[in-house]
């Protein structure tokens, strides 16, 4: 007895027509162009790696010659640094007032009765002491320091009859600037 | 044995045709089959090949990237070097009296001098100069500052000198005037005058504590 064969010539039709068969088409039509794309990509990477090493290589090449050029004008910049430094120190240094200007400035302010014995500039303190016929003096002496606008701080820390001449006051002003 | 791999052979080669035919004859295990294969295409491209080669790109820019930093910043820097050449040589003239003014190195001698030279000509009697410890040769190791003064700009080290002189209050003022409008900068630290009545009459001293700023470079 033959084997009975069914020949089915309308499989193909139906199969393009299922939801499973037009999927199938579909994510094969996607995924040539997919596998496409990234055959396109890998060679555009492996490619552009050349050109990217290339770059990379210039790069180096110039900061070579940069350095070189830096190395060789080392010394100049050294000393061109130590006169900066130097100029620094000297502007700052010069800024501050000076000494002799608070001295001036002290001995502006004596009133005529009163005689300084010794004054001492120390960490932005002065330290007068001295003698004065009055106590009008001394608080003459204390307004016209006190008058100084760049005079933070007057005090009259003592005063008192002299040792050697009990007519005179001796008195001790402290100023802070 | 040789009907053995005979048999295989045939056995092998029925199943690989039935295969075959049921993939002609079957579409959907065709286009699942190939759906398949174009998959393991796309992952081994991917993973193989996309994912070194960009993991390359990437580290290639980043490179690339920091060196064009690093390439820019060398390009100011000859650039301002160029800029302070210009500086340098049109103010030639005025570099050796910074020199003059700031030390490299201390030079007690020189400072010494200068202050012989003022009281000359101030006409002040100079009772004494003293100047502080000094590392003339060698690297000077860290000195630590006195807790009450305040640190030279720029971390400058110093030479500090004490003066004592004697004179009249006019000619003590000009030379401590005098001294502190030098060419070489200094920091005076401590001023005092004081009058005091001797068998000779009345005698002003002044006694000044001064630094002298150096950088203290070769």
């Amino acid at each position: 007895m033959a084997k009975n064969k069914s020949i089915n010539l309308l499989l193909q039709e139906e199969f393009d027509a299922s939801i499973l068969g037009r999927t199938l088409k579909w994510a094969m039509g996607s995924f040539r162009i997919i596998v496409i794309i990234t055959e396109m990509v890998v060679m555009a990477a492996f490619l552009s790696r050349f050109w990217l090493d290339a770059q990379n290589n210039n790069l180096n090449t110039s900061i070579k010659v940069a350095s070189a050029q830096i190395s060789a004008q080392s010394s100049f910049e050294k000393e061109f640094r130590g006169i900066q430094q130097k100029l620094s120190i000297f502007k700052q240094i010069t800024a501050i007032p000076t000494e002799s200007s608070r001295l001036d400035l002290v001995t502006s302010k004596i009133p005529q009765d009163l005689v300084l014995s010794s004054i001492g500039i120390q960490n932005n303190q002065i330290q007068i002491k001295g003698t004065a016929g009055s106590e009008i003096g001394v608080a003459q002496f204390i307004s016209n320091l006190k008058s100084d606008s760049t005079i933070k701080k007057t005090e009259l820390e003592s005063i008192g009859s002299s040792d050697q001449n009990g007519s005179l006051l001796t008195f001790l002003i402290n100023v802070s600037y | 044995m040789a009907t053995g791999w005979r048999e295989q052979y045939f056995r092998y080669k029925d199943f690989f045709l039935n295969i075959v035919s049921v993939y002609k004859q079957r579409r959907d295990i065709k286009e699942f089959l190939e759906l398949i294969l174009s998959l393991s295409t796309v992952i081994i491209f991917v993973v193989f090949a996309l994912k070194p080669t960009a993991l390359t790109i990437i580290s290639l820019y980043n490179q690339i990237q920091s060196k064009q930093t690093v390439l820019n910043s060398l390009n100011q820097k000859i650039s301002d070097l160029q800029k302070s050449n210009t500086v340098f040589n049109q103010n030639q003239d005025s570099i050796p009296d910074i020199d003059t003014a700031i030390f490299t190195n201390p030079e007690p001698d020189t400072i010494s001098k200068q202050i012989l030279g003022l009281a000359s000509k101030d006409s002040v009697n100079l009772l004494g100069i003293s100047i502080g410890q000094l590392f003339l040769v060698g690297k000077s190791p860290t000195i630590k500052n006195s807790s009450n003064l305040s640190p030279l700009p720029e971390n400058a080290l110093s030479m500090p000198v004490s003066i004592s002189f004697k004179g009249s209050y006019s000619n003590l003022f000009t030379f401590i005037k005098d001294i502190e409008n030098l060419r070489i900068p200094v920091k005076t630290d401590s001023l005092t005058i004081s009058s005091s009545q001797t068998q000779e009459g009345s005698t002003i001293v002044g006694v000044m504590t001064i630094r002298i700023p150096y950088l203290g470079k070769k």
